[in-house]
């Protein structure tokens, strides 16, 4: 390893860039209030409930978004030898809306809407692997099979979406769907946190041996991978990350995509440098972004289309610049 | 839940701090009297300023400002600063708590418990709002007037409200022919399909709301017709709002409407507005009834169209309109 | 040390065998060419040899243990693998494909030790690319990829080192040197198993060759008992000639006439 300290040092972006955006808001706030409220010192009420309540559950879900997107992205991008995928691919967002959108039709509040998404998105997965694993678990067979299952979903979301009332429920699964963390409160951010904790520490203790995926099956058999079954295992906790940040943002695009390729740029391929690295970006790109998004306007700009705006232009550039690198596309 | 009751439990006091339900069938309690309210819902923005609680309103959605001078006029004498006070439907919840509100009323659809807990957290009370129906337009206007003091008079209003309502309904009960209605949404090709209030609307006026049997394109509230369709339907009636793209003009010059009843009769007119449009849910719904029924079959309601409509904007706005100005909006 | 199979047989397709009773022992210090046509065996073999598949009959031995009673990790310590393609998704640089290769040796959730980099190290100098440390794979000459998959399989430690066609798609200068180092790591202990198209490398480089045909073998012996012209008309089906210098060929050239 040639530069560890700074991609450790990657990962430690986010703090000032949470602080600041902890600072930044429609409600005037002073930075040495905003200190206050967060020490524990002498501020208003309202002020102290919108840093704390507000301000600092919004900013923390869109650190781990951020970070869950880009490490996912990043492994699958290894995992399925494919530098165009993110951790969308096996069906997980289809699933999630389409478990965000039962819960619209059972039950409205918003913490059983996040355990319905949840829930959906990994079973999403679960049906692809399963599916994938009929057919032998190899790389394509997963990605096809991912295809199937995500059209499918999307076939039955449709369903549900025709059966919903169209005066209530139906926009109401529209504007999840559409996505953003506008309306993110602390309690929501526990379950988030504890799937964060859990495949983020994971990846970050696993991450060199990440590289070995991205080998062909038989030559990482030969180095003595079990392909199979750690494929499954890095996928589950793939799974989980992507589930549970798309459970509490709906879908934003883009991040998983692009954050990886702008980390690989800076870095270098290897996983033990670029997970921490993609982590650190993945984070304080999305807390600036949803800084942007709940202060640029009176009106809140949907995260998912700022995501949008930026990354197609950035991917264009860093995707050139990959394929000039490895002289072309094969 | 918790939180509601303990707020039920510790913010109780004598007049307010009874639980209020609103319409997405949540309990809310105001500790006191609101004196800042902020509106995100355009029929219930217009119901505060029915309820003579304008200058209570401290922001405002407005699904759309009166374009007529005769209607903006009246506003700004209404609320000299409505302009001011206008929001964006979807605001940040900081640009919301920037203004300090006693109390939001939100949409049920639009905002629904996700604004309310985020706005419970810095402990400002959410009211949400669902009238998509004429009952439902009814429940609003008490609710409100209960949420800022003002039974009495929302009473009142309900009151003149369903007394509109019953005599149009009465006098168009037994008409026949019943001609058959076309409401145009966005586009001369929308159709308002389904239970939608502009079909509510249609039938209660004595016609036949021909997007009634359609089911409604997923998330809206209109569907698209083949022009095929419209022969077959042969609409006698075409109805066009103000905030759609297509206006009278546009059905009679397009090659596709000639053949229909309505555009050979010239039975195509605009939905009128004033305030708001008439015929998006609001307290304005009920005069858009008493047009529709007077436009379809005149004279049915034994009403007189111009002296309803300025004793209604005198009545729930306190706004003065001169006879001879209204009558010339309808061109009378 | 011998890695020894003894009656392999196995079948992509049940009924049509690629390999049909085949016994071959590899041996340290020893480097051994599998010579054959496009389809006779050679690659499965190796496979089979090296844990990758399990054959359908007969069984692989390392030193009178079955090869299959190794874990993956413990196999992987003892036989290497060189593939014929490496083609990551992503530019990675030589030295952390060559680090790749300790992955028997770095355990689950943690990162390559002090040790793992200095044998890493040391396999990059015994094939002479501590200058190409740092290059990215896909600015490498196919040459040096060759030899940095090599220098992987080295970094990998095992004893014996399986490399499916490296002198494949390579100039004969780049054909040289590659095999140059495997003959030099081989005469520091290791065995090596070596398929190829080239009778003539075999000729060069091998210690003893093993000629395949229809999933059997010919022959095995030293060089110039095997690679003779005879036997290679059997096994390709075409007629050879024999270049010498009175010690046996130092060529074979499909004949003319």
């Amino acid at each position: 390893m040639r530069r560890p300290t700074f991609a450790w040092g990657v990962l430690l972006l986010p703090l000032p860039v949470v602080f600041l955006a902890l600072m930044v808001g429609r409600y005037p706030i002073s930075p040495g209030e905003v200190w206050a409220a967060l020490t524990g010192g002498e501020v208003a009420e309202v002020v102290r409930a919108l840093v704390l309540r507000i301000r600092l559950p919004r900013v923390g879900a869109a650190a781990l978004v951020g970070a869950n997107l880009a490490v996912a992205g990043a492994v699958y991008q290894g995992v399925f030898r494919n530098p165009l995928v993110e951790g969308r691919l096996l069906g997980v967002s289809s699933g999630a809306g389409l478990g965000a959108a039962l819960a619209f039709l059972l039950y409205r509040q918003p913490v059983v809407v996040q355990a319905f998404a949840f829930t959906g998105g990994i079973a999403g997965v679960a049906l692809t692997s399963l599916l994938g694993w009929a057919f032998g678990a190899g790389v394509l067979v997963l990605v096809i099979a991912g295809v199937l299952v995500d059209s499918f979903l999307s076939a039955v979301l449709g369903i549900v979406k025709y059966a919903a009332d169209p005066l209530g429920t139906l926009p109401a699964i529209t504007y999840w769907l559409l996505g953003g963390l506008s309306g993110v409160r602390a309690p929501d951010l526990l379950p988030l946190g504890i799937a964060s904790a859990i495949g983020l520490s994971f990846f970050l203790l696993f991450r060199w041996r990440v590289n070995l995926l991205t080998l062909a099956d038989q030559e990482a058999e030969a180095l003595g991978v079990r392909v199979r079954v750690t494929r499954f295992l890095v996928v589950g906790m793939g799974t989980l990350l992507v589930a549970s940040a798309v459970s509490v943002s709906g879908i934003v695009s883009w991040v998983g995509l692009l954050v990886p390729h702008a980390a690989r740029a800076v870095v270098g391929p290897d996983y033990a440098r670029l997970l921490p690295a993609a982590a650190g970006v993945g984070a304080a790109l999305v807390v600036v972004l949803d800084t942007v998004a709940r202060t640029a306007l009176t009106a809140e700009i949907p995260l998912g289309v700022l995501t949008g705006l930026l990354g197609a232009p950035l991917f264009l550039v860093l995707f050139l610049r990959f394929l000039r690198e490895r002289g072309g596309w094969r | 839940m918790m939180r509601l009751f303990l707020a039920v439990l510790f913010l109780a006091a004598p007049v307010f701090g009874q639980p209020v339900v609103d319409q997405a069938g949540r309990e809310v309690v105001l500790p006191r009297a609101p004196q800042r309210v902020v509106s995100l819902h355009g029929g219930a923005s217009w119901i505060v300023y029915a309820l003579g609680a304008g200058d209570l309103l401290v922001g405002a959605y407005f699904a759309s400002l009166p374009s007529l001078p005769l209607a903006a006029d009246a506003l700004g004498g209404l609320d000299p600063r409505y302009r001011d006070k206008e929001l964006p439907v979807k605001p940040t919840v900081e640009a919301l708590v920037a203004l300090r509100p006693d109390v939001v009323l939100a949409s049920s659809v639009v905002h629904g418990e996700s604004l309310a807990s985020l706005l419970g957290e810095v402990r400002i009370p959410t009211v949400l709002y669902y009238p998509e129906t004429l009952p439902g337009i009814e429940e609003a206007i008490l609710l409100t007037g209960k949420l800022l003091g003002r039974e009495e008079r929302a009473t009142a209003l309900v009151g003149r409200f369903r007394d509109i309502v019953a005599r149009v309904s009465a006098g168009t009960e037994k008409r026949t022919p019943r001609p058959r209605v076309y409401f145009a949404a966005y586009t001369a090709q929308n159709v308002y399909a389904g239970d939608v209030i502009q079909n509510v609307l249609i039938e209660l006026a004595g016609g036949i709301p021909l997007g009634k049997a359609l089911a409604p394109r997923p998330g809206l509230f209109w569907q698209r017709v083949d022009p095929e369709g419209i022969l077959v339907w042969d609409p006698e009636v075409i109805l066009v709002p103000v905030y759609s793209r297509a206006s009278p003009t546009t059905f009679f010059t397009d090659p596709i409407w000639q053949g229909v009843t309505a555009v050979r009769t010239k039975r195509v007119y605009r939905f009128p507005e004033f305030f708001a449009a008439w015929d998006i849910p609001g307290p304005e719904v009920v005069l858009g009834l008493l047009w529709l029924a007077e436009t379809l079959h005149p004279g049915s309601t034994g009403l007189d169209l111009v002296s309803e409509v300025v004793r209604f904007y005198e009545e729930f706005y306190g706004a003065k309109l001169a006879h001879n100005d209204v009558a010339a909006l309808f061109g009378r | 040390m011998t890695l020894r199979t003894k009656d392999l047989v196995y079948a992509y397709v049940p009924g049509r065998p690629v390999l049909r009773r085949v016994s071959l022992d590899l041996r340290s210090r020893e480097t051994t060419f599998l010579l054959g046509p496009n389809g006779s065996g050679k690659t499965t073999f190796l496979d089979c040899a090296g844990g990758l598949r399990a054959p359908g009959e007969g069984e692989v031995l390392l030193e009178d243990h079955p090869l299959a009673s190794f874990s993956a990790r413990q196999r992987a310590r003892l036989v290497g693998y060189v593939p014929q393609f490496h083609e990551p998704p992503f530019n990675f640089t030589a030295w952390e494909v060559v680090l790749m290769g300790r992955a028997p040796y770095v355990r689950w959730l943690s990162q390559p030790s002090a040790r793992d980099r200095a044998a890493a190290a040391e396999a990059l100098t015994a094939l002479s690319l501590e200058g190409f440390r740092d290059r990215p794979y896909y600015t490498l000459s196919g040459g040096e990829r060759r030899l940095v998959l090599v220098a992987r399989g080295l970094a990998q430690g095992a004893a014996f080192l399986l490399l499916d066609e490296p002198d494949a798609h390579l100039d004969p200068a780049n054909q040289h040197r590659v095999l140059r180092a495997v003959q030099e790591v081989v005469a520091k202990g290791l065995g090596a198993g070596v398929s190829s198209h080239s009778p003539n490398n075999a000729l060069l480089y091998a210690d003893r060759v093993a000629l395949f045909s229809s999933g059997e073998i010919l022959a095995t012996g030293v060089p110039s008992a095997v690679v003779t012209p005879p036997l290679l008309e059997r096994a390709y089906g075409i007629p050879f000639v024999a270049v010498g210098d009175g010690n046996g060929p130092r060529a074979v050239l499909p004949s003319l006439t």
